[in-house]
């Protein structure tokens, strides 16, 4: 779509322009600054099928969270729409450890994006089994991330618990010295700088900031929740702003890249945490309603690159990583 | 059930052609795309309420020459957020002609349905599909379709297919009164040569055939409101029970299927196993998000195979993809 714009004379060059928006995470090297969020991806290939979804617009997936065990997940029903989010329940249904190493990761040797396991569980224990039994086959992906906020599963999340995610972070940091650590904290945390730093000192790479926001809603007839499991995740535009200062403050906290996550939709989007502070940015919930959502989030940085510069009197346009965290408050 | 699970899918963006709307009914006229292949009975899609954006978006961009335009789009606005799933209730190609014609016929229960009952003819809205298992070439040759409701937009493609194969279908509708049918009703008495689709054994009960399709499919309508003459008084299930009864050989060589309300497809269940009907399928629908089977947000309760079928333990399976046609003896219906 670019080349359709008649605003992208001085830089004809397709690829040129989309390396601008070359990234990195700790030793992981992004093309785009786009991941794709855990939970809205399967096991990797099932967007495959659909027409409008390009995997090179996309530098790394999260695959749906696994834990040691197969889990059948949350009883039904799982999804419900709010205005500008969505409410989840799943569960961590999954396919458990076992089959995502025989049958999953094999599938995904040839994806062209660095493929990330999320790895989950109700205890800390269950999160390390699953990270040890993954460890024996680190070359089959990039990094691993640490789902310690999975906000559907009984009881308070285990990133609510600083010695619980000290711990599990440390363990599994001394499992994995070649691929990157990323720990996915937990929304609703009135000191989540403070756990951020925890995470810091623990050997993480980098942070996922953050999960989605505990939310529910009910059926005014019956008197009941409608989601299932009674409560569930609110993901989508909807917890933009929330996550957005969740990103500004774990920045002001740690120096760790931050790879944020909640309710990214467009291009603005995406920029705001980027000047907040995010070296990448996960999409999710935008994907469902949206398959080409990546490419046009792409191409709409590669816009406000070239608009910022002009604006700026710059002669060519800044690389995206030079925009990472230059927010300045105000007074 | 995994013959077209395989088949690539299709999003794309369609354009509204017709638009009727009638009591709590709307139905929706879709001009497809010319690639568009002809969805197999039992399918569906996913169609969103918004109003495609990069349209409007890039005439705008011309329009006021912004580069910024493209930086914000992508937002939704005034209508629900997610693709809604949606029973292809008729899908016409007529020859000579690029583009089929796509019906979907729904009842606006909730925020996304009224949404999607805002958009006008003219309007281009992103869609996904066809998508999901549907029904398998059939081993019956005898079939019962039972629909409740609106549950007639999932097995209808089903039944056009049936009569062009040269096996009509016997068809029940379940209404709660004429007034509230999904499609309009004229009941007129059974035609005599229609009569061979019924079972024989059931002449105490007075028959009637509607004309609530274009072509003329041997059809009996279940209406629980006692006021609708020609209407068999009461649910589509007793009705099936009764045709059943009438004619035990029949059931045991009829493949029946559903698509309704829950406690309906509970009640068929039921009547199924008494009267061992040989097949019996039925069409689940269920809050999706993603419809191509990442989010595992449309799962559904299946029974495990195994020697206790009635309370043997259950695994989950995503209507978008393992369904929506499941076997109807294995579904949970109870929340």
């Amino acid at each position: 779509m670019a080349s359709n714009n008649p605003q992208n004379v001085d830089f004809d060059d397709r690829a040129e322009a989309l390396s601008l928006l070359k990234t990195s995470l700790g030793s992981m090297e992004l093309k785009t600054p786009i991941m794709i969020a855990s939970g809205t991806f399967g096991y990797g290939n099932e967007y495959d099928r659909i027409e409008g979804f390009c995997m090179d617009a996309v530098a790394a997936i999260a695959l749906k969270g696994i834990t040691s065990k197969p889990r059948q997940g949350n009883p039904t029903p799982r999804i419900f729409e709010t205005p500008c989010g969505m409410l989840n329940s799943i569960g961590l249904s999954n396919v458990g450890v076992e089959v995502l190493i025989n049958e999953k990761l094999p599938a995904l040797a040839d994806k062209k994006a660095h493929v990330i396991v999320n790895v989950g569980g109700e205890t800390p224990d269950d999160i390390i089994d699953a990270a040890r039994a993954l460890s024996y086959h680190k070359r089959l992906f990039s990094a691993i991330e640490i789902n310690i906020s999975c906000p559907n599963l009984q009881g308070t999340p285990i990133g609510q618990d600083f010695h619980a995610t000290r711990r599990v972070v440390t363990v599994i940091r001394q499992m994995y010295r070649r691929n990157t650590v990323i720990v996915k904290l937990v929304p609703n945390l009135s000191l989540i700088s403070e756990m951020a730093v925890v995470c810091e000192e623990a050997g993480a790479d980098a942070l996922t900031v953050a999960n989605s926001f505990p939310g529910m809603a009910i059926d005014v007839f019956e008197r009941k929740p409608i989601l299932g499991a009674n409560f569930g995740g609110l993901s989508g535009p909807a917890i933009k702003p929330l996550s957005l200062l969740l990103v500004h403050r774990v920045r002001r906290a740690v120096s760790l890249p931050i790879i944020a996550s909640g309710g990214i939709s467009c291009a603005r989007d995406a920029v705001e945490f980027i000047i907040a502070g995010a070296s990448a940015i996960s999409v999710g919930t935008a994907l469902f309603y949206d398959a080409r959502v990546c490419s046009r989030i792409n191409e709409g940085i590669v816009d406000f690159l070239f608009e910022d510069a002009k604006r700026r009197g710059l002669t060519c346009p800044l690389p995206l990583r030079d925009y990472i965290g230059t927010l300045t408050l105000n007074g | 059930m995994s013959a077209n699970a395989e088949k690539a899918k299709l999003a794309g963006v369609c354009s509204v052609r017709r638009k009727t709307i009638r009591g709590a009914f709307c139905r929706l006229t879709l001009n497809m795309p010319m690639e568009f292949p002809h969805p197999a009975p039992g399918q569906f899609i996913l169609i969103s309420p918004q109003p495609h954006s990069y349209d409007s978006q890039q005439t705008r961009a011309t329009k006021f020459s912004t580069r910024l335009s493209r930086f914000d789009m992508g937002v939704p606005q005034d209508r629900t957020m997610l693709l809604r799933p949606m029973s292809i209730f008729d899908y016409v190609k007529a020859p000579g002609r690029p583009n089929g014609l796509l019906t979907l016929l729904f009842k606006v229960v909730g925020r996304g349905t009224l949404s999607l009952s805002g958009v006008e003819p003219g309007d281009r809205l992103r869609f996904l599909g066809p998508t999901g298992n549907g029904f398998n070439p059939l081993e019956c040759k005898k079939t019962l379709l039972v629909a409740g409701g609106v549950g007639i937009s999932g097995v209808n493609l089903l039944c056009k297919s049936l009569l062009a194969g040269g096996h009509p279908p016997l068809f029940i509708l379940g209404v709660n009164s004429k007034e509230e049918s999904p499609v309009r009703l004229s009941l007129t008495e059974v035609v005599p040569h229609h009569r061979w689709a019924i079972p024989k054994g059931t002449e105490p009960l007075r028959l009637v055939v509607s004309r609530m399709f274009d072509i003329f499919v041997p059809s009996m309508v279940a209406s629980i409101y006692p006021g609708d003459q020609g209407a068999f008084c009461g649910t589509a299930c007793e009705l099936v029970e009764r045709l059943f009864r009438a004619n035990p050989a029949y059931a045991e060589k009829t493949m029946l299927a559903a698509c309704g309300p829950a406690p309906m497809l509970e009640a068929l269940e039921e009547t199924a196993r008494h009267y061992s009907v040989r097949q019996f399928l039925v069409v689940l629908e269920e809050k999706m998000a993603c419809g191509a089977g990442t989010c595992l947000g449309c799962a559904t309760r299946i029974k495990d195979l195994t020697d206790d079928a009635r309370e043997a333990a259950f695994h989950y399976e995503r209507v978008c993809t393992e369904g929506p046609v499941f076997d109807g003896y294995r579904v949970i219906y109870r929340m």
